[in-house]
């Protein structure tokens, strides 16, 4: 322990006789020409992953609830519309039984696919395009 | 004037003083500079990742958050840079050599050191930091130069802390050996 306390005050003194390396002249003024240059860009998403994450369980959540519990308010609305409920009765059935009857239920139209799929891609794609002209930006300067 | 802290000038630049970002520039590009050239060992590529880091933080520092301390975010950013720099260069990095047998006692070398004059304790270290691998390089400036923490360096460096503290002793290691081989060399040509 001792020994390593005198190497490190020895090394500590010639690493700080070396001293920092000096930046080129200007550096400071090229720094700023190229601030000024360039404006700033908040790259940062308006809703981070975890918001996103948030607001789909959210929805999820809500589309599960409407269609399965109880509601009076909601019950009437489906009365009027037609639309069938999905009954509580197969959560008896035991949890992963009753998650496969229950997606085994459900009906989803092609265009409801067309429209998730576009969502996703569009998704993907911003993030890609502000990805690569980010880095174009950067190579140009 | 009396110069203020990093803070002060920080929330200039958010309030929107875009000058106030050369106060930073003035206080850490060096700092910023020996890192970059720690790593690329190139005067021109060490320029360049500097000035990105500068321009990486400053479009950054709207998302900054100040508990974590400018200085290690400033750090990690030029680190990263000069890191993505390397790879994109494909620089060859030097491995870690095994650690070189121990002879003299400490304060031997000491000794020596102290009758070397201040010019050739430069060019001692000089040689033996650019025997170093990269990484290693930016630990002896971070820790040695900047007295920063374990903690600090393995936030800038994204190494785990056990793992910086487990370079930092091979590291010291490593300086020790060599710098007794150069003493040992420079007393076998003297005699």
């Amino acid at each position: 322990m001792e020994n390593q306390a005198k190497r490190d005050e020895l090394i500590r003194k010639l690493v700080r006789q070396k001293g920092m390396e000096k930046t080129p002249d200007n550096f400071t003024d090229k720094v700023m020409s190229r601030i000024k240059a360039d404006p700033v860009i908040d790259d940062t998403p308006l809703l981070s992953t975890g918001a996103w994450i948030a607001i789909i369980l959210g929805v999820a959540a809500m589309i599960v609830v409407i269609f399965t519990v109880d509601i009076p308010y909601i019950d009437q609305i489906f009365s009027s519309t037609g639309i069938q409920k999905v009954s509580m009765n197969i959560f008896s059935q035991g949890f992963f039984n009753s998650i496969y009857a229950f997606i085994k239920g459900l009906q989803i139209s092609s265009i409801t696919v067309v429209i998730v799929a576009a969502a996703a891609g569009l998704v993907l794609l911003e993030r890609l395009l502000r990805r690569r002209f980010s880095e174009t930006r950067l190579l140009i300067i | 004037m009396e110069p203020r802290d990093d803070n002060h000038y920080i929330n200039e630049v958010i309030a929107g003083n875009t000058a106030s970002f050369a106060m930073l520039v003035d206080r850490h590009k060096d700092l910023v500079f020996t890192i970059a050239m720690n790593i690329t060992r190139n005067r021109e590529d060490a320029e360049e990742v500097a000035q990105d880091a500068f321009l990486k933080a400053y479009q950054k520092l709207a998302g900054f958050r100040k508990e974590s301390g400018f200085k290690t975010w400033l750090y990690r950013i030029a680190y990263n840079e000069a890191i993505s720099r390397i790879r994109k260069n494909k620089i060859k990095t030097l491995d870690l050599e095994e650690e070189i047998m121990e002879i003299m006692p400490e304060e031997e070398v000491e000794e020596d050191i102290a009758g070397l004059d201040g010019q050739e304790q430069k060019q001692v270290i000089i040689k033996i930091l650019d025997k170093l691998p990269e990484i290693d390089r930016v630990l002896v400036t971070l820790f040695y130069l900047e007295n920063q923490s374990v903690v600090e360096i393995s936030e800038v460096t994204g190494l785990g802390e056990s793992n910086v503290k487990v370079r930092l002793h091979r590291v010291r290691k490593r300086i020790y050996s060599e710098l007794q081989e150069i003493l040992n060399k420079r007393a076998l040509r003297i005699s």
